[in-house]
């Protein structure tokens, strides 16, 4: 098993995939964290972290059923896995603790200075 | 309804890895059909495009095999082959054996080509290098004469500045050399029969031999050959005499009469020269020792005086040609003007043309060469087959083995490599044994071609190695990795592999049929050659030449006294029959021919023919105890010796008489003096069989010419070999009493002519190997071809012996199949044979005609030599208990 670090963009994937919970495939993903972050997103760079992250063992995956659409080809659908879930909580822990450090000072800006 | 761009879909697919391949596609069609809605169809493409790319990143790139994998699959192709090799020693080895004997004959044919077609290649500016030869009118044909007149060289400098640089030369053969002390005494003698050579000053300007630091190593280029008596050595040379390669300044006696002074040393030539001067005397010399006439004479001509010159760039060869016919018409009369014309010849064709021939009288012309290409090709051809033939037999029990690994997983990629893996293993080790059987075998081709190859290795010969390495791997490889890899499991399992078959047993019956094509042919040349050189052998010469012996004797320039002395001491030896000096042998390889015009004093001055001039004494025609038809010989103390002549039938008949009597006591003028014909002697063979030899067709024309003696023969009453000894250290113990600063030598005329036909018995034994070799691979591929037929016919055997067969019956089946195909190749063979060989016999004048059991007989041999390797294993499956046989399922 490779590392099993959760890089920014792949842990934005995660959890775009966990909020669309069961319809969880590359387009959607993408087309969501389009809208909720504002930014262009590739679908190259979205399929590229989801399959690393299924590697890392963060996501499951399954496939739809075929239909017509798609060029009749599935859906391959992610769900977040436990061992994801954690590697969500430790991350969001991680933040907060860093954030919990911060002195109040630190953000009051002089402009002066 | 529109569907994504196909090509771009499919290059995704090329470069990405099979698991990512659903999930992109599915995704990207989605988005395209989203975007035509949204955007429409072009806006859409262009979207499309830019959202495949997206997906150019390493981590989805296909895992080919990556450089570890293909590492691993490959160690793992070794490993089986070496495994299957060791199940197989005898194929493996027959397979290496035919395939090194094919490298090994190729590299050495090869090194033969390089060095023939690389003659006087290498010096700079060749090819504007010409050499001037002379083309004659005589009596309706073109006579092609490498001749010029001696004052062609200086004329051609002084008067034509289209030439660069000018050069003559003129060898001396069977000079004697006796090389001085400090204090004037002589301290060697030696005797070169070749190598010896007036040259200009101006030769290695002309000739630079590829030395780009110069040939020089002492002496200065301008000096050492200007003055007369210069004389220049080659380093080796100089250390044969001198023991030093500065010996500058030493005197060297050349015949006891002319001393010479050594001015310079070169590097030594290189062994592909038509130049192989060793010892370079100083062209002006021969205006001293001849006088004026060499500056003079536009009419008398040696073939031996030639004339080489490099012309300045842009000079067109016709124009040179034209001022040529012009300088030489200044200078001769209206009549020699048309009947004689001077042009350049390529320096590429002095090795080549026949017709002019050089100075190391061996000539290769372009056919030669291409025959020799041919045989290599064809030697490495049958080997090939042979492989290929071998291994596809193999394949059909192997085919287990390939469906076994096709049900777990490999491709047929896979098994073509594997197969190009052995074939590559197997190509290697024959390449190798190949090389090592044509290094040992190189020193001894050089001996018995009498010729020094270049070295062996050199980058581009090494590269044409590893180009023949993997052209053989990549052409026999292919076919049987083709049949291998086709076997589709369920028929290899269920071995119905006889049918998927049928296709390649036919090529493999057609393989055989060419291997056994060339091997018959191989043998029939074999046969005719050594039927022509029995020819020669037995060829009648016209006069006695058993036990006779040559000796070279000092010319015109000794007194006639000191010969007589020599001929009274020799012909009181107890062993000598007969002594007698003429210019030369009646007939021998290497001799200088004069010819000259005859003529009936009754006839017109148009009438005369050419013939060549024998200058021979009393004792000649009694020594070579040739026949007398009319007339009788010249006689000793004959009052007007000088004018007699003795004619031969030939001459008789083409003068106009009816018979050889009415020639008697005609007078004739005869090489421009009168002369009567005293006698007719039998038409004997005075030059080689070749018919580029017959000059004048047998026209001999002896008359006797004390100045003209250079050699003495001298028949001995014995040729039992102690008193041979005996009597040959008596001759020379005679001769070094004569003259003693002249070394002795001795030839049998028996050698000197069998010389007239050294090529063609050197051919004849090349041709043996070549055919030995041929039909070795030849049944090494019927070997295997047995193998493979016997293993698939063992049931059908079973059921025939079940049934009341007998083994002969069995035998004879098998065997058929072999006898057919020999009878096809035979087919084939014999009239390529019958063709090639009757070109090559009309090279002759005496030539055989090819008996028709000369086929038979090659038939019969090639099919002993099938029975003999198919015998074995046909004879065992002929006599397998069929219970056996039909439990092998």
């Amino acid at each position: 098993m490779k590392g099993t670090h959760l890089g920014e963009f792949e842990e934005l994937v995660l959890l775009t995939v966990a909020i669309l919970y069961d319809e969880a495939y590359g387009l959607a993903i993408q087309r969501e964290m389009e809208k909720q972050s504002e930014r262009k997103i590739s679908i190259g760079a979205v399929h590229a972290a989801c399959n690393r992250l299924y590697d890392k063992g963060f996501l499951a995956a399954r496939f739809s059923e075929a239909s017509q659409k798609r060029g009749g080809k599935r859906k391959k659908l992610y769900r977040v896995t436990p061992a994801g879930q954690h590697a969500l909580t430790q991350a969001k822990d991680l933040r907060q603790k860093l954030w919990d450090q911060i002195p109040g000072t630190a953000f009051q800006f002089s402009w002066q200075g | 309804m529109i569907q994504p761009p196909k090509r771009i879909l499919s290059f995704l697919k090329w470069f990405c890895d099979e698991r990512f391949h659903e999930e992109m596609e599915g995704d990207l069609h989605e988005m395209f059909e989203d975007f035509v809605e949204r955007h429409g169809p072009r806006k859409a493409k262009r979207q499309f495009i830019k959202a495949a790319f997206s997906h150019m990143r390493p981590y989805f790139f296909r895992k080919r095999q990556d450089s570890s994998s293909f590492l691993t699959a490959q160690r793992f192709h070794f490993k089986i082959a070496f495994r299957y090799f060791e199940r197989n020693k005898v194929f493996v080895l027959i397979n290496v054996l035919g395939l090194a004997l094919g490298v090994a004959c190729a590299l050495l044919i090869g090194q033969l080509i390089r060095h023939e077609s690389g003659f006087d290649q290498f010096h700079t500016g060749v090819d504007r290098t010409y050499r001037v030869v002379r083309v004659s009118q005589v009596e309706g044909a073109d006579e092609f004469r490498t001749g010029v007149v001696f004052p062609m060289a200086a004329n051609i400098r002084a008067d034509l500045p289209a030439a660069e640089a000018v050069t003559a030369t003129y060898p001396f053969w069977n000079v004697h050399l006796a090389i001085q002390n400090e204090e004037g005494g002589v301290e060697k003698k030696f005797k070169e029969r070749k190598g010896v050579g007036l040259v200009d000053p101006t030769f290695f300007e002309v000739f630079d031999f590829g030395e780009a630091e110069g040939n020089w190593i002492h002496g200065e280029a301008e000096q050492a050959l200007a003055q007369p008596f210069g004389m220049v050595l080659t380093a080796s040379m100089a250390r044969k005499y001198f023991g030093t390669t500065n010996p500058l300044g030493r005197i060297v006696t050349l015949n006891d009469e002319f001393d010479f002074t050594v001015t310079g040393v070169v590097k030594d030539l290189p062994a592909a020269t038509d130049l192989p001067f060793t010892v370079f005397l100083s062209f002006r010399t021969l205006e001293e020792i001849w006088g004026d006439f060499v500056k003079t004479s536009w009419v008398g001509v040696s073939d031996n005086s030639q004339c080489y010159l490099r012309l300045r760039g842009g000079v067109e060869v016709e124009e040179f040609n034209k001022q040529l016919a012009q300088l030489h018409a200044k200078h001769v009369s209206e009549n020699i003007a048309a009947m004689r014309s001077y042009v350049l010849q390529p320096m590429s064709e002095v090795h080549e043309d026949a017709r002019f021939g050089n100075y190391t009288d061996r000539t290769t012309s372009s056919g030669t060469i291409l025959v020799l290409w041919a045989i290599a090709f064809f030697v490495i051809l049958t080997a090939g087959v042979n492989y290929i033939n071998l291994a596809t037999a193999q394949s059909s029990l192997r085919a287990k083995e390939m469906g076994m690994r096709k049900v777990v997983g490999s491709n047929r990629f896979g098994i073509m490599f594997q197969a190009f893996t052995e074939t590559f293993l197997i190509t290697s080790m024959a390449v190798i044994l190949g090389l090592a059987l044509a290094i040992t075998g190189l020193p001894y081709l050089e001996k018995y071609m009498d010729i020094q190859f270049q070295s062996f290795w050199q980058g581009e010969h090494l590269l044409w190695l590893i180009g023949l390495l993997l052209i053989m791997t990549v052409l026999a490889g292919y076919y049987p990795g083709k049949v291998l890899s086709s076997f589709s499991p369920i028929q290899a399992f269920r071995k119905k592999i006889e049918r998927a078959q049928e296709g390649s047993l036919g090529l493999r019956r057609g393989l055989i049929v060419f291997q056994f094509v060339v091997a018959q042919l191989f043998i029939m040349a074999t046969i005719a050659v050594l039927l022509q050189v029995q020819h020669f052998q037995e060829a009648e010469w016209g006069f006695n030449k058993d036990a006779v012996i040559t000796v070279q004797v000092p010319g015109a320039s000794e007194r006639p006294a000191v010969r007589q002395k020599l001929y009274n001491a020799w012909r009181s030896l107890p062993n000598v029959e007969q002594v007698s000096f003429a210019a030369s042998a009646p007939s021998a390889a290497t001799r200088s021919h004069n010819y000259s015009e005859i003529k009936l004093q009754s006839q017109g001055p148009e009438d005369g023919i050419i013939c060549e001039v024998m200058t021979i004494d009393t004792a000649f025609i009694d020594l070579y105890q040739m026949p007398i038809v009319a007339g009788r010989p010249i006689l000793p103390g004959e009052a007007d010796q000088k004018h007699a002549v003795v004619i031969t039938e030939q001459v008789a008949r083409d003068l106009g008489f009816l018979s050889p009597e009415e020639a008697v006591d005609q007078a004739v003028n005869f090489n421009g003096s009168d002369c009567v014909i005293v006698g007719v002697a039998q038409d004997f063979q005075a030059s080689s069989f070749r018919q580029s030899d017959l000059k004048h067709r047998g026209r001999v024309a002896m008359w006797h010419n004390p100045d003209g003696f250079g050699m003495a023969s001298l028949r001995l009453k014995t040729t039992n070999a102690e008193q041979l000894t005996e009597s040959l250290q008596a001759i020379e113990d005679i001769w070094v009493g004569t003259y003693p600063r002249y070394v002795f030598e001795y030839q049998f005329l028996d050698d000197r002519l069998a010389a007239h036909y050294a090529v063609e018995t050197k051919m004849s034994q090349l041709f043996r190997i070549l055919a030995a070799i041929a039909i070795f691979i030849g049944c090494l591929g019927l070997y295997g071809l047995v193998t493979f037929l016997v293993n698939q016919k063992t049931k059908e055997i079973g059921v025939r012996k079940v049934l009341g067969a007998s083994t002969q019956q069995i035998l004879s089946l098998i065997l058929k199949e072999y006898m057919g195909l020999l009878i096809i190749a035979f087919i084939i063979a014999s009239p390529i044979a019958y063709w090639g060989l009757n070109k090559w016999l009309n090279n002759f004048a005496s030539q055989i005609e090819l008996p028709f059991w000369l086929f038979i007989l090659a038939l019969a041999f090639s099919m002993t030599m099938a029975l003999l390797s198919v015998g074995y294993k046909s004879l065992r499956a002929a006599r397998l208990n069929p219970a056996h046989a039909l439990r092998t399922e």
